[in-house]
């Protein structure tokens, strides 16, 4: 049974090629190859269902052979972990809750990715997608059109940038959309004792 | 010929054409091993749940193909090669596309109704739920108004869905450790796992699938490491143990019969004398085999295996009055010889029969099969030489006068030796040590005992256990109630116990439909919790900007809410795998099976459901185990039985002195035998037993055949020898067997039945009562 939180998935792919070299390789080939990159986001959510888009803020952390920290501010205070050991989530009074890799294999196997596409390993996403690009290095764009079944809730994936990322849209089937925008990118600071902490999950 | 003797050919040829006919419809052999134990359950509910797992994990092949530094392809190509052959009935390596959206679907009608924690009691906290169930980075295939509390996308983290360590990867069940990657192929057999054609069929499928696997490798796949093929499944276990099977009935019953053709040749030097032999043998295999199709309706392999050793009890008799030709001369009158061989004949074909009823007096399906087969077999025999050999002996035998003088030789010689003080001292010494090696012996009765397959298959199997945790314990917990809403809290109850087992990594998962479907009690409780969360629910969607339409949707959906059956999720596809575990409607109610995954000792589970009304762990390892166990008590009580029925009858016919001296040698066999089980550190089991009561009876025919015949008799011993012989040659031969049960038999009877030989000269001649 396979249980992919697809949305999840390629938001977390897309929010990694950042820093890796996304397809076509020669668009995006100046992308810093980075084993540690700091970015702060701006998440909007834009549903049939709600009168007004839910815009949310926050952090992200991207370490390769560690994980990702997703740390949100606005509306809740919340930090999602998500690493080779599994997925930590730490509320905003320090409580956290812990899932083991065994038991969530998706979170395991979204680590995975993640490890790959910092490596710039974008092979991974060719089960998922079809990958297109246009522009040139200092405005580009790349396109990831589902394939089979991630298009049943998913219409299509857009990356835009120039010497960094700078928006990733997420367009869902049923008409909904998700919008992630980037600044403040930080190549290569070096993780805080309490960054460090986290990745460790322990 | 007589007429008599013509009847009985009739009754023969009769019985062979039954036998043959049966056969000849196919599925007579039974290979299956288990299915020769009882049913141990008391509960016929719990007899069901074996049967449905081990056909759930009897008719699938299970494969991982792949190793260190391996692709995708091997598993690829193995897969389509097995599915080309065309000898499955399906090949699953890549998985038909399934809609994943479906099972968050089907959950999402039922939200309601699925056990939550509280999401706060005031409009800011189930406001912040939302909100963070909207903004989360792993969402789910949800849209948030499907799941605006995240109630389904928590209840799904928790069901067991994957307690096989596998993922998927271009559409295949795929699995990692370290650096090696394998590919998860099963194989649904076109038959059950047991009938050789469907063996045969699908082993060359799976022979070729390797062989073109190594084929289509290309070169840059030589410099690493080879793909292996990982198997497992009662398919491979079955061949084999058919294949070791009759290897070994080849080995050792063609071994026997060829040692026993020389040896007639030998003594008796004609080959009339050879062929009424085998056809007293033949007559009896012939009988034992068509009777027991005729019973049973089956024949188990294991039957067959110790009646090819039934050779050696049924030549016991043509041998005996063979030997007695042999030493009458030209006086040879075939009748009045039989008449005087007669008392010996019946009281040894009667102790035999005897000892060998003992064995079907235990309610076990395999025993009795036995215990049919071989007294079948032995009184075809024993009518065989009785009604046909006086009619085909009319010629006397060409006289051996120096072997005669050598036995009577040889005979003397082991008689005088027996007199010497020191050999009499040295005997009890013996006696003694072997009474003391006693001590030393072990009891076993675990069933694994019975079965041992090839070295190569368990560490296949172990390997695939510990790469997948995939395993066949054959133990489950039975859980019953009046109907399915007991039976599912009855199931959370237990799960709920065995929670710490699991937080412990005692076990690994615990598959239950419970965790699929929660019980009424606990889906109204969701419910009315539902319910009064609804007002503050309204005004946190509301205030996180929610349309007037979709909070009313809401509310509509609450009310729309119809119970979760558990008739629902079966029809489901992704409730395939746990499917077999429901049992539902029973003779008691309904009833259901919770798999508990993991090396957690039977104990332990046990102790953790202690209590609970309705639920039973059924563990048929252990029962069957504790079966023979019980089994051997009373092969034990039937052993003692059966001696003092045998003293009786000797005491009747010879008296006290005599018959008990006649009786001394059987027992000074079996003990013997004992003694000789715990030196090798080969455990007592059930099977021992049984050779027990064999060495009784063969003991105590030599010891008659030389005291009726008077020991000093050359014929007599002669008889007894070449009977002693052959029964060593067949039966003791199994000690050579690769099946544990087996050779612990050959061992037992091979050393009871020579120490026996060798002391029934000593008993001194009997003054037979009038």
């Amino acid at each position: 049974m396979e249980r992919v939180p697809v949305k999840a998935l390629c938001l977390a792919l897309a929010a990694l090629s950042l820093n890796a070299a996304p397809l076509p390789a020669a668009l995006t080939a100046h992308l810093k190859e980075a084993a540690l990159v700091h970015v702060d986001f701006t998440q909007t959510r834009t549903l049939a269902a709600l009168s007004r888009p839910l815009k949310a803020s926050g952090s992200l952390v991207l370490a390769r052979d560690l994980g990702v920290i997703w740390a949100l501010r606005k509306p809740v205070a919340l930090t999602y972990v998500m690493g080779p050991k599994g997925l930590l989530v730490v509320d905003s009074e320090g409580r956290r809750s812990h899932r083991a890799a065994r038991e969530a294999p998706v979170v395991a196997q979204m680590g995975k990715v993640f490890g790959s596409l910092i490596q710039g390993d974008w092979k991974a996403l060719d089960e998922y997608f079809t990958v297109t690009g246009s522009g040139t290095p200092e405005q580009w764009q790349v396109v990831l059109a589902p394939k089979a079944q991630t298009a049943s809730f998913l219409k299509r994936v857009q990356l835009n940038g120039g010497r960094f990322i700078q928006r990733i849209s997420i367009l869902e089937a049923a008409g909904d959309r998700m919008d992630l925008m980037f600044e403040h990118q930080r190549v290569d600071a070096p993780l805080t004792e309490a960054e460090a902490r986290l990745l460790a999950q322990d | 010929m007589r007429l008599r003797a013509w009847l009985w050919i009739l009754v023969l040829a009769v019985l062979a054409g039954l036998g043959g006919q049966r056969l000849a419809r196919g599925g007579a052999l039974q290979t299956d091993l288990l299915a020769m134990l009882p049913e141990t359950e008391q509960n016929a509910v719990a007899e069901r749940g074996v049967r449905v797992l081990s056909q759930a994990t009897g008719d699938r092949a299970i494969f991982l193909v792949g190793g260190p530094g391996a692709t995708l392809a091997p598993g690829r190509h193995f897969a389509q090669s097995l599915t080309a052959s065309g000898a499955f009935a399906s090949v699953l390596g890549t998985l038909p596309p399934v809609d994943p959206t479906l099972i968050f679907r089907f959950y999402a009608e039922h939200r309601f109704r699925l056990p939550h924690p509280s999401p706060g009691a005031t409009v800011a906290a189930v406001r912040a739920a939302v909100e963070t169930r909207l903004t989360a980075p792993m969402g789910s295939a949800l849209g948030p108004e499907a799941d605006p509390l995240g109630h389904v996308a928590r209840f799904m983290d928790g069901l067991p869905l994957n307690s096989l360590r596998l993922e998927i990867q271009e559409g295949m069940l795929t699995l990692r450790s370290g650096d090696a990657l394998y590919v998860l192929v099963t194989a649904n057999l076109k038959g059950s796992a047991y009938d050789p054609a469907v063996q045969r069929v699908s082993l060359a499928a799976v022979r070729a699938a390797e062989t073109a696997l190594r084929a289509a490798e290309p070169r840059a796949e030589l410099l690493r490491a080879r793909p292996e093929v990982l198997r497992t499944g009662a398919l491979f276990y079955a061949a084999d143990a058919r294949e070791s099977a009759e290897w070994e009935t080849g080995i050792i019953g063609w071994g026997s019969l060829a040692a026993i053709v020389a040896l007639f040749l030998a003594v008796f030097r004609s080959a009339r004398h050879l062929l009424l032999g085998l056809a007293c043998v033949g007559a009896g295999l012939i009988a034992a085999t068509a009777v027991t199709l005729l019973v049973f309706g089956k024949i188990y392999l294991l039957t067959l295996v110790c009646g090819s050793s039934m050779l050696g009890v049924a030549v016991d008799y043509p041998l005996l009055y063979f030997a007695n030709q042999l030493g009458a001369g030209p006086a040879w009158n075939p009748r009045a010889a039989l008449a005087r061989l007669m008392p010996a004949l019946l009281l040894g074909v009667v102790t035999t029969l005897l000892g060998y009823a003992c064995l079907g007096v235990a309610p076990f399906p395999g025993l009795r099969q036995m215990a049919v087969f071989s007294m079948a077999g032995l009184a075809a025999s024993f009518l065989t030489v009785l009604l046909v050999l006086p009619d085909a002996l009319g010629r006397p035998l060409p006289e051996r006068p120096r072997l005669m003088a050598a036995l009577d030789r040889a005979g003397l010689a082991w008689l005088a030796l027996g007199r010497r003080p020191a050999f009499r001292v040295a005997l009890v010494l013996a006696t003694l040590l072997a009474a003391a090696a006693l001590l030393r012996l072990r009891v076993d009765d675990d069933v694994k005992s019975l079965i041992q397959p090839s070295g190569t298959l368990r560490t296949q199997e172990a390997r695939i256990r510990e790469l997948t945790g995939f395993s066949n314990s054959g133990r489950f917990f039975l859980v019953e109630g009046a109907d399915e809403g007991a039976v599912l809290a009855r199931e959370e109850a237990l799960r709920a116990r065995l929670e710490p087992l699991l937080r412990l990594g005692a076990l690994e998962a615990v598959q239950a439909v419970s965790a699929f479907v929660p019980s009424p009690a606990r889906q109204e409780e969701a419910l009315r919790a539902s319910r009064a969360e609804a007002p503050l629910l309204a005004q946190a969607l509301t205030q996180v900007g929610f349309r007037p339409g979709a909070v009313a949707r809401q509310g509509e959906e609450l009310a729309a809410q119809r119970p979760l059956t558990v008739a629902a999720f079966l029809k489901t596809p992704f409730a395939g795998p746990f499917r077999m575990f429901w049992l539902g409607a029973t003779v008691h109610g309904c009833g259901a099976m919770v798999y508990p995954v993991g090396a957690c000792p039977s104990a332990q589970l046990r102790e953790a459901a202690a209590g609970l009304p309705g639920v039973a762990l059924v563990d048929k390892a252990q029962s069957v185990s504790g079966l023979l166990g019980h089994y051997r008590g009373l092969a034990n009580g039937a052993l003692a039985l059966a001696c003092v029925l045998v003293w009786l009858m000797l005491l009747w016919r010879y008296g006290l002195r005599s018959g008990t001296a006649i009786l001394l040698p059987s027992l000074l066999g079996i003990l013997a035998a004992l003694a000789g089980l715990a030196l090798v550190g080969s455990p007592l089991t059930l099977f021992n037993t049984i050779a027990l009561v064999l060495v009784l009876g063969f003991g105590v025919d030599y010891a008659v055949f030389l005291a009726e015949g008077g020991r000093q008799s050359a014929p007599a011993l002669l008889g007894v020898l070449l009977a002693s012989f052959a029964t060593l040659l067949s039966y003791g031969l199994l000690a050579f067997s690769h099946t544990p049960a087996l050779r612990g038999f050959g061992l037992t009877l091979g050393l009871g039945v020579l120490a026996a030989t060798l002391l029934a000269p000593f008993v001194p001649a009997p003054k037979a009562q009038p």
